[in-house]
Protein backbone atom coordinates (compact mmCIF):
# COMPACT_ATOMS: atom_id res chain seq x y z
CA UNK A 1 0.00 0.00 0.00
CA UNK A 2 2.15 2.41 0.94
CA UNK A 3 4.55 1.04 -2.04
CA UNK A 4 2.03 2.23 -4.08
CA UNK A 5 1.73 5.55 -2.57
CA UNK A 6 5.65 6.76 -3.44
CA UNK A 7 5.03 4.80 -6.58
CA UNK A 8 1.73 6.88 -7.35
CA UNK A 9 4.16 10.15 -5.85
CA UNK A 10 6.70 9.71 -8.73
CA UNK A 11 3.84 8.79 -11.00
CA UNK A 12 2.28 11.81 -10.81
CA UNK A 13 5.29 13.92 -11.40
CA UNK A 14 6.13 12.54 -14.80
CA UNK A 15 2.39 12.95 -15.42
CA UNK A 16 2.62 16.78 -15.43
CA UNK A 17 5.68 16.43 -17.67
CA UNK A 18 5.24 17.85 -21.23
CA UNK A 19 4.04 15.46 -24.46
CA UNK A 20 7.25 15.97 -25.41
CA UNK A 21 9.25 14.37 -22.26
CA UNK A 22 6.62 11.30 -22.44
CA UNK A 23 7.68 10.65 -26.05
CA UNK A 24 11.27 10.89 -24.96
CA UNK A 25 10.55 8.26 -22.43
CA UNK A 26 8.99 5.93 -24.49
CA UNK A 27 11.58 5.91 -26.90
CA UNK A 28 14.54 5.18 -24.48
CA UNK A 29 12.18 2.37 -23.12
CA UNK A 30 12.18 0.89 -26.15
CA UNK A 31 15.78 1.02 -26.93
CA UNK A 32 16.29 -0.09 -23.30
CA UNK A 33 13.60 -3.07 -24.12
CA UNK A 34 15.67 -3.77 -27.28
CA UNK A 35 19.40 -3.60 -25.69
CA UNK A 36 18.51 -6.45 -23.33
CA UNK A 37 16.23 -8.47 -25.52
CA UNK A 38 18.13 -8.36 -29.04
CA UNK A 39 21.62 -10.85 -27.63
CA UNK A 40 18.73 -13.62 -26.64
CA UNK A 41 17.51 -13.25 -29.51
CA UNK A 42 20.06 -13.23 -31.65
CA UNK A 43 21.58 -16.44 -30.20
CA UNK A 44 18.10 -18.52 -30.59
CA UNK A 45 17.94 -17.20 -34.16
CA UNK A 46 21.83 -18.01 -34.85
CA UNK A 47 20.95 -21.45 -33.13
CA UNK A 48 18.87 -22.75 -36.12
CA UNK A 49 21.08 -21.29 -38.92
CA UNK A 50 23.41 -23.50 -40.61
CA UNK A 51 27.34 -22.81 -41.36
CA UNK A 52 25.88 -20.61 -44.29
CA UNK A 53 23.16 -19.19 -43.32
CA UNK A 54 25.05 -17.79 -40.21
CA UNK A 55 27.77 -15.55 -42.73
CA UNK A 56 24.73 -15.05 -45.54
CA UNK A 57 24.35 -11.47 -46.31
CA UNK A 58 22.01 -9.74 -46.51
CA UNK A 59 21.37 -10.67 -42.77
CA UNK A 60 17.75 -12.41 -42.00
CA UNK A 61 16.55 -11.31 -39.04
CA UNK A 62 13.68 -14.15 -38.98
CA UNK A 63 14.46 -17.47 -38.78
CA UNK A 64 13.72 -19.06 -42.40
CA UNK A 65 12.15 -22.11 -40.51
CA UNK A 66 12.98 -23.82 -37.38
CA UNK A 67 15.71 -25.77 -37.91
CA UNK A 68 17.32 -28.29 -35.40
CA UNK A 69 20.14 -29.88 -36.72
CA UNK A 70 22.31 -27.67 -34.53
CA UNK A 71 20.49 -29.68 -31.11
CA UNK A 72 20.97 -32.77 -32.51
CA UNK A 73 24.58 -32.55 -34.18
CA UNK A 74 26.12 -30.81 -30.76
CA UNK A 75 25.24 -34.48 -29.04
CA UNK A 76 26.02 -36.63 -31.57
CA UNK A 77 29.21 -34.62 -33.81
CA UNK A 78 30.06 -33.19 -30.32
CA UNK A 79 30.42 -34.29 -27.07
CA UNK A 80 27.43 -32.28 -24.98
CA UNK A 81 25.78 -34.87 -23.51
CA UNK A 82 29.66 -35.88 -21.56
CA UNK A 83 29.78 -31.73 -20.52
CA UNK A 84 26.07 -31.89 -19.78
CA UNK A 85 26.18 -34.99 -17.12
CA UNK A 86 29.90 -33.53 -15.78
CA UNK A 87 28.07 -29.78 -15.21
CA UNK A 88 25.12 -31.36 -13.90
CA UNK A 89 26.84 -33.94 -11.31
CA UNK A 90 29.36 -30.79 -10.21
CA UNK A 91 26.54 -28.08 -10.03
CA UNK A 92 24.15 -30.25 -8.13
CA UNK A 93 27.12 -31.40 -5.43
CA UNK A 94 28.06 -28.00 -4.73
CA UNK A 95 24.52 -26.86 -4.25
CA UNK A 96 23.90 -29.78 -1.58
CA UNK A 97 27.06 -29.62 0.35
CA UNK A 98 27.43 -25.52 -0.02
CA UNK A 99 23.32 -25.07 1.10
CA UNK A 100 23.47 -27.94 3.90
CA UNK A 101 26.98 -26.40 5.61
CA UNK A 102 25.90 -22.96 5.18
CA UNK A 103 22.24 -23.81 6.37
CA UNK A 104 23.89 -24.99 9.63
CA UNK A 105 26.20 -22.32 9.56
CA UNK A 106 23.47 -19.05 9.64
CA UNK A 107 21.32 -21.24 12.15
CA UNK A 108 24.04 -21.12 14.51
CA UNK A 109 24.90 -17.33 13.61
CA UNK A 110 21.87 -15.89 14.06
CA UNK A 111 20.13 -18.02 16.57
CA UNK A 112 22.65 -19.27 19.40
CA UNK A 113 24.63 -16.36 20.07
CA UNK A 114 28.14 -17.36 20.40
CA UNK A 115 31.62 -15.83 21.11
CA UNK A 116 33.77 -14.93 17.99
CA UNK A 117 30.20 -15.30 16.08
CA UNK A 118 30.26 -11.63 15.16
CA UNK A 119 33.84 -12.10 14.02
CA UNK A 120 33.08 -14.77 11.51
CA UNK A 121 30.26 -12.84 10.39
CA UNK A 122 32.79 -10.13 9.14
CA UNK A 123 35.14 -12.25 7.81
CA UNK A 124 32.32 -13.87 5.91
CA UNK A 125 31.29 -10.81 4.36
CA UNK A 126 35.00 -9.75 3.53
CA UNK A 127 35.58 -13.42 1.84
CA UNK A 128 33.03 -12.43 -0.17
CA UNK A 129 34.22 -10.04 -1.78
CA UNK A 130 37.72 -12.37 -2.43
CA UNK A 131 38.49 -12.41 -5.78
CA UNK A 132 39.01 -16.03 -7.32
CA UNK A 133 41.95 -14.88 -9.43
CA UNK A 134 44.31 -14.74 -6.12
CA UNK A 135 44.13 -18.23 -4.82
CA UNK A 136 43.39 -19.96 -8.56
CA UNK A 137 47.16 -21.21 -8.83
CA UNK A 138 47.99 -22.23 -5.13
CA UNK A 139 44.25 -24.33 -5.05
CA UNK A 140 45.61 -25.77 -8.31
CA UNK A 141 48.81 -26.96 -6.78
CA UNK A 142 46.92 -28.37 -3.49
CA UNK A 143 44.67 -30.61 -5.91
CA UNK A 144 47.80 -31.71 -7.51
CA UNK A 145 49.26 -32.39 -4.28
CA UNK A 146 46.18 -33.81 -3.56
CA UNK A 147 45.70 -35.78 -6.48
CA UNK A 148 42.35 -34.48 -7.24
CA UNK A 149 43.50 -33.47 -10.79
CA UNK A 150 41.12 -34.76 -13.57
CA UNK A 151 37.98 -35.53 -10.51
CA UNK A 152 34.86 -34.01 -10.37
CA UNK A 153 36.22 -33.13 -6.74
CA UNK A 154 38.76 -30.50 -7.62
CA UNK A 155 36.49 -28.44 -8.89
CA UNK A 156 33.56 -28.98 -6.17
CA UNK A 157 36.07 -28.09 -3.43
CA UNK A 158 37.09 -25.13 -4.34
CA UNK A 159 33.26 -24.12 -5.92
CA UNK A 160 31.88 -24.84 -1.94
CA UNK A 161 34.41 -23.00 -0.51
CA UNK A 162 33.70 -19.94 -2.63
CA UNK A 163 29.94 -19.96 -2.36
CA UNK A 164 29.99 -20.52 1.20
CA UNK A 165 30.30 -17.10 2.39
CA UNK A 166 27.39 -15.65 0.25
CA UNK A 167 25.21 -18.58 1.05
CA UNK A 168 25.35 -17.99 4.52
CA UNK A 169 25.07 -14.57 4.09
CA UNK A 170 21.84 -14.67 2.60
CA UNK A 171 20.44 -17.60 4.48
CA UNK A 172 20.97 -15.67 7.42
CA UNK A 173 18.47 -12.45 5.74
CA UNK A 174 15.44 -15.81 6.41
CA UNK A 175 16.79 -16.96 9.69
CA UNK A 176 17.11 -13.53 11.07
CA UNK A 177 12.81 -12.77 10.22
CA UNK A 178 12.12 -15.84 12.04
CA UNK A 179 10.34 -14.47 15.23
CA UNK A 180 11.95 -14.68 18.82
CA UNK A 181 8.53 -15.79 19.95
CA UNK A 182 8.47 -18.80 18.28
CA UNK A 183 11.90 -20.50 19.31
CA UNK A 184 10.91 -18.75 22.86
CA UNK A 185 7.41 -21.19 22.47
CA UNK A 186 9.73 -24.11 21.59
CA UNK A 187 11.96 -24.19 24.04
CA UNK A 188 9.04 -23.98 26.61
CA UNK A 189 7.77 -26.79 24.96
CA UNK A 190 10.50 -28.60 26.44
CA UNK A 191 11.70 -28.81 22.53
CA UNK A 192 15.72 -30.24 22.43
CA UNK A 193 18.28 -27.80 20.11
CA UNK A 194 18.06 -30.14 17.26
CA UNK A 195 14.01 -30.89 17.45
CA UNK A 196 14.01 -26.86 17.42
CA UNK A 197 16.39 -26.83 14.36
CA UNK A 198 14.61 -30.06 12.33
CA UNK A 199 10.84 -28.98 13.41
CA UNK A 200 10.66 -25.31 13.49
CA UNK A 201 13.52 -23.53 12.29
CA UNK A 202 14.12 -25.51 8.89
CA UNK A 203 10.03 -25.41 8.04
CA UNK A 204 10.37 -21.72 8.14
CA UNK A 205 13.05 -21.21 5.95
CA UNK A 206 12.65 -23.54 3.50
CA UNK A 207 11.67 -21.14 0.76
CA UNK A 208 15.08 -18.86 1.94
CA UNK A 209 16.90 -22.37 1.33
CA UNK A 210 15.54 -23.24 -1.80
CA UNK A 211 16.17 -19.36 -3.09
CA UNK A 212 19.59 -19.65 -2.30
CA UNK A 213 20.19 -23.36 -3.35
CA UNK A 214 19.03 -21.36 -6.94
CA UNK A 215 20.98 -18.74 -6.46
CA UNK A 216 24.25 -21.04 -5.56
CA UNK A 217 23.27 -23.12 -8.26
CA UNK A 218 23.20 -20.20 -11.21
CA UNK A 219 26.61 -19.09 -10.19
CA UNK A 220 28.16 -22.59 -10.06
CA UNK A 221 26.84 -23.56 -13.46
CA UNK A 222 28.33 -20.98 -15.58
CA UNK A 223 31.40 -20.70 -13.55
CA UNK A 224 34.78 -20.65 -15.94
CA UNK A 225 37.67 -19.16 -14.96
CA UNK A 226 38.56 -22.16 -12.46
CA UNK A 227 36.54 -24.98 -14.63
CA UNK A 228 38.68 -23.63 -17.95
CA UNK A 229 42.58 -23.80 -15.91
CA UNK A 230 41.80 -27.03 -13.62
CA UNK A 231 40.47 -29.29 -16.32
CA UNK A 232 42.87 -30.91 -18.80
CA UNK A 233 41.25 -33.54 -20.52
CA UNK A 234 38.17 -32.66 -22.32
CA UNK A 235 36.24 -35.81 -21.53
CA UNK A 236 36.19 -33.89 -18.05
CA UNK A 237 34.69 -30.10 -19.55
CA UNK A 238 32.10 -28.81 -18.31
CA UNK A 239 29.62 -26.95 -20.22
CA UNK A 240 31.40 -23.87 -20.41
CA UNK A 241 34.62 -25.07 -20.87
CA UNK A 242 33.15 -27.38 -23.57
CA UNK A 243 32.12 -24.23 -25.44
CA UNK A 244 35.41 -23.69 -26.72
CA UNK A 245 35.37 -27.21 -28.46
CA UNK A 246 33.54 -25.41 -30.91
CA UNK A 247 35.93 -23.01 -31.99
CA UNK A 248 37.96 -25.05 -34.34
CA UNK A 249 39.79 -23.79 -38.14
CA UNK A 250 36.32 -21.94 -38.29
CA UNK A 251 34.12 -21.27 -35.53
CA UNK A 252 30.85 -23.30 -35.77
CA UNK A 253 28.40 -21.13 -34.60
CA UNK A 254 25.03 -22.79 -34.84
CA UNK A 255 26.16 -25.31 -32.42
CA UNK A 256 27.87 -22.91 -30.67
CA UNK A 257 24.63 -21.23 -29.90
CA UNK A 258 22.44 -23.83 -29.81
CA UNK A 259 24.66 -25.18 -26.85
CA UNK A 260 24.32 -21.48 -25.70
CA UNK A 261 20.85 -22.52 -25.42
CA UNK A 262 20.91 -25.48 -23.68
CA UNK A 263 23.30 -24.07 -21.09
CA UNK A 264 21.09 -20.93 -20.19
CA UNK A 265 17.61 -22.50 -20.13
CA UNK A 266 17.71 -23.90 -16.89
CA UNK A 267 19.59 -20.89 -15.58
CA UNK A 268 16.92 -18.91 -16.72
CA UNK A 269 13.96 -21.19 -15.47
CA UNK A 270 15.04 -21.15 -11.75
CA UNK A 271 15.70 -17.55 -12.20
CA UNK A 272 12.15 -17.08 -13.42
CA UNK A 273 11.18 -19.52 -10.06
CA UNK A 274 12.57 -17.12 -7.93
CA UNK A 275 12.71 -13.70 -9.13
CA UNK A 276 10.84 -11.96 -6.14
CA UNK A 277 14.47 -13.52 -4.06
CA UNK A 278 16.47 -11.26 -6.76
CA UNK A 279 14.52 -8.92 -6.61
CA UNK A 280 14.05 -8.28 -3.40
CA UNK A 281 16.13 -10.09 -0.95
CA UNK A 282 19.41 -9.81 -2.87
CA UNK A 283 18.70 -5.80 -3.38
CA UNK A 284 18.23 -6.07 0.37
CA UNK A 285 21.22 -7.73 1.59
CA UNK A 286 23.82 -5.83 -0.76
CA UNK A 287 24.77 -3.84 2.68
CA UNK A 288 25.44 -0.46 2.49
CA UNK B 1 18.98 -17.22 23.00
CA UNK B 2 20.55 -18.71 26.01
CA UNK B 3 22.91 -21.54 26.01
CA UNK B 4 24.14 -24.05 28.48
CA UNK B 5 27.07 -25.43 28.09
CA UNK B 6 26.61 -28.38 25.85
CA UNK B 7 24.73 -26.29 23.86
CA UNK B 8 27.66 -24.07 23.23
CA UNK B 9 29.77 -26.77 22.25
CA UNK B 10 26.98 -27.33 19.22
CA UNK B 11 27.05 -23.67 18.50
CA UNK B 12 30.83 -23.92 17.43
CA UNK B 13 30.22 -27.36 15.72
CA UNK B 14 27.79 -25.93 13.46
CA UNK B 15 29.79 -23.08 12.04
CA UNK B 16 32.99 -25.59 12.11
CA UNK B 17 32.56 -27.26 8.72
CA UNK B 18 31.97 -24.08 6.78
CA UNK B 19 34.81 -22.71 8.68
CA UNK B 20 37.16 -25.45 7.69
CA UNK B 21 36.55 -25.22 4.39
CA UNK B 22 37.22 -21.92 4.14
CA UNK B 23 40.38 -21.97 5.99
CA UNK B 24 41.36 -25.02 3.60
CA UNK B 25 40.40 -23.70 0.62
CA UNK B 26 40.82 -19.52 0.85
CA UNK B 27 42.76 -18.78 3.60
CA UNK B 28 45.15 -21.49 3.02
CA UNK B 29 46.09 -20.93 -0.31
CA UNK B 30 45.94 -17.21 0.04
CA UNK B 31 48.77 -17.89 2.39
CA UNK B 32 50.28 -20.16 -0.28
CA UNK B 33 50.04 -17.69 -2.50
CA UNK B 34 52.26 -14.88 -0.48
CA UNK B 35 54.79 -17.45 -0.11
CA UNK B 36 55.21 -18.86 -3.42
CA UNK B 37 55.19 -15.13 -4.77
CA UNK B 38 59.04 -15.74 -2.91
CA UNK B 39 60.08 -18.76 -4.29
CA UNK B 40 61.29 -19.70 -8.03
CA UNK B 41 58.87 -22.55 -8.56
CA UNK B 42 57.90 -23.45 -11.85
CA UNK B 43 56.42 -26.79 -13.17
CA UNK B 44 58.74 -27.60 -15.65
CA UNK B 45 61.52 -27.82 -13.43
CA UNK B 46 61.85 -29.73 -10.36
CA UNK B 47 63.71 -27.77 -7.78
CA UNK B 48 62.45 -25.06 -6.09
CA UNK B 49 64.23 -22.45 -4.06
CA UNK B 50 63.72 -19.06 -2.21
CA UNK B 51 64.36 -16.03 -3.98
CA UNK B 52 63.07 -12.95 -1.79
CA UNK B 53 61.83 -9.73 -3.83
CA UNK B 54 63.29 -11.39 -7.17
CA UNK B 55 59.99 -12.39 -8.35
CA UNK B 56 59.05 -8.78 -7.89
CA UNK B 57 61.77 -7.03 -9.30
CA UNK B 58 61.42 -8.96 -12.04
CA UNK B 59 58.01 -8.13 -12.93
CA UNK B 60 58.07 -4.76 -11.65
CA UNK B 61 60.47 -3.79 -14.29
CA UNK B 62 58.51 -5.84 -17.13
CA UNK B 63 57.22 -3.19 -19.82
CA UNK B 64 54.75 -5.69 -20.57
CA UNK B 65 53.39 -6.23 -16.88
CA UNK B 66 52.60 -2.66 -16.29
CA UNK B 67 50.59 -2.57 -19.54
CA UNK B 68 48.68 -5.03 -18.55
CA UNK B 69 48.21 -3.14 -15.08
CA UNK B 70 47.05 0.35 -17.37
CA UNK B 71 45.10 -1.81 -19.37
CA UNK B 72 43.60 -3.29 -16.26
CA UNK B 73 42.54 0.10 -15.18
CA UNK B 74 41.23 1.45 -18.61
CA UNK B 75 38.87 -1.57 -18.67
CA UNK B 76 37.86 -1.59 -15.04
CA UNK B 77 37.00 2.30 -14.95
CA UNK B 78 35.25 2.40 -18.35
CA UNK B 79 33.37 -0.45 -17.38
CA UNK B 80 32.22 0.65 -14.30
CA UNK B 81 31.51 4.33 -15.61
CA UNK B 82 29.22 2.76 -18.25
CA UNK B 83 27.37 0.32 -16.40
CA UNK B 84 26.89 3.19 -13.76
CA UNK B 85 25.93 5.11 -16.20
CA UNK B 86 23.34 3.07 -18.37
CA UNK B 87 22.42 1.43 -15.00
CA UNK B 88 21.48 4.64 -13.33
CA UNK B 89 19.67 5.82 -16.25
CA UNK B 90 17.35 2.75 -16.68
CA UNK B 91 16.70 3.10 -12.91
CA UNK B 92 15.33 6.62 -13.27
CA UNK B 93 13.65 5.33 -16.61
CA UNK B 94 11.71 2.77 -14.93
CA UNK B 95 10.93 4.68 -11.99
CA UNK B 96 8.38 7.08 -13.96
CA UNK B 97 6.35 3.88 -14.00
CA UNK B 98 5.28 3.92 -17.43
CA UNK B 99 2.83 1.30 -19.83
CA UNK B 100 5.27 -1.46 -20.09
CA UNK B 101 8.08 -0.43 -17.48
CA UNK B 102 6.67 -3.65 -15.68
CA UNK B 103 7.95 -6.08 -18.28
CA UNK B 104 11.48 -4.21 -18.52
CA UNK B 105 11.43 -4.36 -15.08
CA UNK B 106 10.65 -8.65 -15.03
CA UNK B 107 13.85 -8.78 -17.93
CA UNK B 108 16.18 -6.50 -16.98
CA UNK B 109 17.80 -8.78 -14.50
CA UNK B 110 17.64 -11.55 -17.35
CA UNK B 111 21.60 -10.44 -19.48
CA UNK B 112 22.94 -10.54 -15.56
CA UNK B 113 22.01 -14.28 -14.95
CA UNK B 114 23.15 -15.42 -18.53
CA UNK B 115 26.25 -17.29 -18.25
CA UNK B 116 29.07 -14.42 -18.52
CA UNK B 117 30.96 -17.05 -21.44
CA UNK B 118 27.78 -16.85 -23.25
CA UNK B 119 27.52 -13.10 -22.87
CA UNK B 120 31.45 -13.50 -24.58
CA UNK B 121 30.12 -15.22 -27.64
CA UNK B 122 27.01 -14.19 -28.73
CA UNK B 123 28.72 -10.43 -28.69
CA UNK B 124 31.46 -11.67 -30.95
CA UNK B 125 29.39 -13.09 -33.41
CA UNK B 126 27.25 -9.82 -33.36
CA UNK B 127 30.68 -8.21 -33.99
CA UNK B 128 31.82 -10.24 -35.87
CA UNK B 129 33.71 -8.60 -38.76
CA UNK B 130 31.29 -9.59 -42.45
CA UNK B 131 28.40 -11.01 -40.96
CA UNK B 132 27.73 -9.85 -37.54
CA UNK B 133 24.26 -7.95 -36.99
CA UNK B 134 25.87 -4.79 -35.60
CA UNK B 135 28.78 -4.67 -37.83
CA UNK B 136 26.48 -5.54 -40.83
CA UNK B 137 24.33 -2.67 -39.82
CA UNK B 138 26.73 0.24 -38.69
CA UNK B 139 28.13 -0.65 -42.60
CA UNK B 140 24.83 -0.33 -43.90
CA UNK B 141 24.32 2.86 -42.84
CA UNK B 142 27.77 3.44 -43.61
CA UNK B 143 29.00 4.51 -40.11
CA UNK B 144 32.07 2.44 -40.62
CA UNK B 145 33.97 1.53 -43.71
CA UNK B 146 33.24 -1.51 -45.50
CA UNK B 147 36.28 -3.35 -44.45
CA UNK B 148 35.81 -2.42 -40.78
CA UNK B 149 36.71 -4.95 -38.00
CA UNK B 150 36.11 -5.23 -34.38
CA UNK B 151 39.06 -7.87 -33.49
CA UNK B 152 42.01 -6.18 -35.41
CA UNK B 153 43.34 -2.99 -33.36
CA UNK B 154 43.40 -3.33 -30.09
CA UNK B 155 41.59 -0.24 -28.40
CA UNK B 156 38.31 -1.55 -31.06
CA UNK B 157 38.87 -5.15 -29.39
CA UNK B 158 38.60 -4.00 -25.94
CA UNK B 159 35.83 -1.57 -26.61
CA UNK B 160 33.69 -4.60 -28.09
CA UNK B 161 34.33 -7.18 -24.68
CA UNK B 162 34.17 -4.01 -22.58
CA UNK B 163 30.47 -3.68 -24.56
CA UNK B 164 30.23 -7.14 -23.71
CA UNK B 165 30.57 -6.31 -19.91
CA UNK B 166 28.47 -3.54 -19.96
CA UNK B 167 26.02 -4.85 -21.29
CA UNK B 168 26.03 -7.80 -18.68
CA UNK B 169 27.04 -5.32 -15.70
CA UNK B 170 24.69 -2.46 -15.98
CA UNK B 171 21.40 -4.61 -14.93
CA UNK B 172 22.76 -5.27 -11.30
CA UNK B 173 23.14 -1.19 -11.06
CA UNK B 174 19.92 -0.94 -12.19
CA UNK B 175 17.91 -3.30 -10.13
CA UNK B 176 19.43 -1.87 -6.80
CA UNK B 177 19.34 1.64 -7.47
CA UNK B 178 15.41 1.26 -8.69
CA UNK B 179 14.60 -0.81 -5.32
CA UNK B 180 15.96 2.29 -3.60
CA UNK B 181 13.89 4.75 -5.25
CA UNK B 182 11.04 2.84 -4.79
CA UNK B 183 11.49 3.50 -0.83
CA UNK B 184 12.05 7.34 -1.57
CA UNK B 185 9.14 8.73 1.31
CA UNK B 186 6.43 10.63 -0.95
CA UNK B 187 5.83 13.95 1.26
CA UNK B 188 9.99 14.58 0.32
CA UNK B 189 8.76 14.17 -3.57
CA UNK B 190 5.66 15.94 -2.86
CA UNK B 191 7.29 18.98 -1.03
CA UNK B 192 10.06 19.68 -3.74
CA UNK B 193 7.43 19.16 -6.34
CA UNK B 194 5.38 21.71 -4.90
CA UNK B 195 8.05 24.50 -4.42
CA UNK B 196 8.31 23.83 -8.14
CA UNK B 197 11.40 21.85 -8.64
CA UNK B 198 11.83 20.61 -12.21
CA UNK B 199 13.25 17.15 -13.19
CA UNK B 200 17.14 18.10 -12.58
CA UNK B 201 16.65 19.88 -9.40
CA UNK B 202 14.28 16.69 -7.89
CA UNK B 203 17.37 14.05 -8.95
CA UNK B 204 20.65 16.57 -7.72
CA UNK B 205 18.32 17.66 -4.49
CA UNK B 206 15.94 14.73 -3.66
CA UNK B 207 16.58 11.33 -5.51
CA UNK B 208 20.03 11.03 -5.42
CA UNK B 209 21.11 12.17 -2.26
CA UNK B 210 18.74 9.35 -0.94
CA UNK B 211 20.23 6.88 -3.13
CA UNK B 212 23.56 7.48 -2.85
CA UNK B 213 24.85 4.62 -0.67
CA UNK B 214 23.28 2.27 -2.94
CA UNK B 215 24.83 3.92 -6.21
CA UNK B 216 28.33 3.48 -3.97
CA UNK B 217 27.77 0.18 -2.62
CA UNK B 218 27.00 -0.90 -6.43
CA UNK B 219 29.84 0.92 -8.04
CA UNK B 220 32.30 -0.72 -4.87
CA UNK B 221 30.69 -4.36 -6.30
CA UNK B 222 31.43 -3.27 -10.05
CA UNK B 223 34.77 -2.57 -9.59
CA UNK B 224 35.68 -5.97 -7.80
CA UNK B 225 34.10 -7.61 -10.22
CA UNK B 226 35.45 -5.80 -13.67
CA UNK B 227 38.71 -5.38 -12.35
CA UNK B 228 38.58 -9.42 -11.39
CA UNK B 229 37.18 -9.93 -15.07
CA UNK B 230 38.22 -12.97 -17.05
CA UNK B 231 35.76 -15.20 -18.92
CA UNK B 232 34.06 -12.23 -20.95
CA UNK B 233 38.03 -10.82 -22.28
CA UNK B 234 39.32 -14.75 -22.48
CA UNK B 235 36.63 -15.98 -24.88
CA UNK B 236 35.95 -12.54 -27.08
CA UNK B 237 39.25 -11.55 -27.41
CA UNK B 238 41.69 -14.17 -25.55
CA UNK B 239 44.32 -11.09 -24.80
CA UNK B 240 44.71 -10.16 -28.10
CA UNK B 241 45.61 -8.90 -30.90
CA UNK B 242 49.32 -8.74 -30.13
CA UNK B 243 48.38 -8.85 -26.04
CA UNK B 244 46.94 -5.49 -26.46
CA UNK B 245 43.90 -6.82 -24.38
CA UNK B 246 45.63 -8.50 -21.77
CA UNK B 247 44.67 -7.58 -18.56
CA UNK B 248 46.05 -8.97 -15.38
CA UNK B 249 43.35 -11.61 -14.98
CA UNK B 250 44.23 -12.94 -18.12
CA UNK B 251 48.15 -12.34 -17.61
CA UNK B 252 47.98 -14.79 -14.17
CA UNK B 253 45.85 -17.23 -15.66
CA UNK B 254 48.33 -17.52 -18.76
CA UNK B 255 51.38 -17.58 -16.47
CA UNK B 256 50.20 -20.27 -14.76
CA UNK B 257 48.28 -22.65 -17.15
CA UNK B 258 49.76 -22.49 -20.59
CA UNK B 259 53.39 -21.50 -19.49
CA UNK B 260 53.78 -23.45 -16.08
CA UNK B 261 55.35 -20.12 -14.41
CA UNK B 262 54.08 -21.03 -11.03
CA UNK B 263 55.77 -17.95 -9.21
CA UNK B 264 54.98 -15.96 -12.14
CA UNK B 265 51.57 -15.82 -11.86
CA UNK B 266 51.54 -15.91 -8.29
CA UNK B 267 53.63 -12.73 -7.83
CA UNK B 268 51.08 -11.19 -10.52
CA UNK B 269 48.41 -11.99 -8.67
CA UNK B 270 49.88 -10.53 -5.32
CA UNK B 271 50.15 -7.59 -6.77
CA UNK B 272 46.70 -7.52 -8.45
CA UNK B 273 45.02 -8.04 -4.92
CA UNK B 274 47.58 -5.26 -3.63
CA UNK B 275 46.53 -2.89 -6.23
CA UNK B 276 42.85 -3.78 -5.81
CA UNK B 277 42.53 -3.18 -2.53
CA UNK B 278 44.68 0.31 -2.34
CA UNK B 279 42.12 2.01 -4.94
CA UNK B 280 39.62 0.33 -2.55
CA UNK B 281 41.38 2.18 0.61
CA UNK B 282 41.84 5.29 -1.60
CA UNK B 283 38.34 6.15 -2.44
CA UNK B 284 37.28 4.79 1.43
CA UNK B 285 39.74 7.53 2.58
CA UNK B 286 38.69 9.84 -0.08
CA UNK B 287 35.10 9.87 0.61
CA UNK B 288 35.49 10.17 4.30
CA UNK B 289 37.96 13.28 3.57
CA UNK B 290 35.01 14.40 1.38
CA UNK B 291 32.50 13.99 4.43
CA UNK B 292 34.12 15.80 6.72
CA UNK B 293 34.96 18.88 4.48
CA UNK B 294 31.21 19.39 4.00
CA UNK B 295 30.59 18.97 7.65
Amino acid sequence: MKKNKQLSALAVNSRRSSAGHRAALIVFAFFLFVLIIFPFYWIILSSFKNFLEIFEVPIRFLPKRLDFTNYVEVFTEYHIGTYLINSVVITISTVLITTTISTLASFSLTRLNFKGGRAFVKFLQMSQMFPVVVILVPLYLMCTRMGLVGTKSSLILPYVAVQIPVSIILLSTYFVDIPKEIEEAALIDGCSLFQMFSRIMLPLATSGIVAVSIYTFIQVWQEFLIASSFVRKSIHYTLTVGLSTFKGEFINWGGLMATSVIIAIPAMILFTMSQDFFINRLAGSVKE
Amino acid sequence: MMLNRKNKVVAYLLVLPAAAMLAVFVLYPMILNISLSFKDYSMLRTTTKTVGLKNYITLLTDSRVWQAVQRTFVWTFINVAGALLIGLGAALLLSNGFKGSNIIKSIVLIPWVLPSVITGYIWALMLQEDAGVITYILKSLHIVASDFSWFRTGPLSMASAIMANIWRAFPFFTLMIFAKINTIPSDQIEAATLEGANSWQLFRFVTFPFIRPTVYTCTYLCFIWSFNAFDILKVMTNGGPAEMTTTMSIMVQREAFQFFEISNASTMSVIMFVLMISVILLFTLLSKLVRRVRK
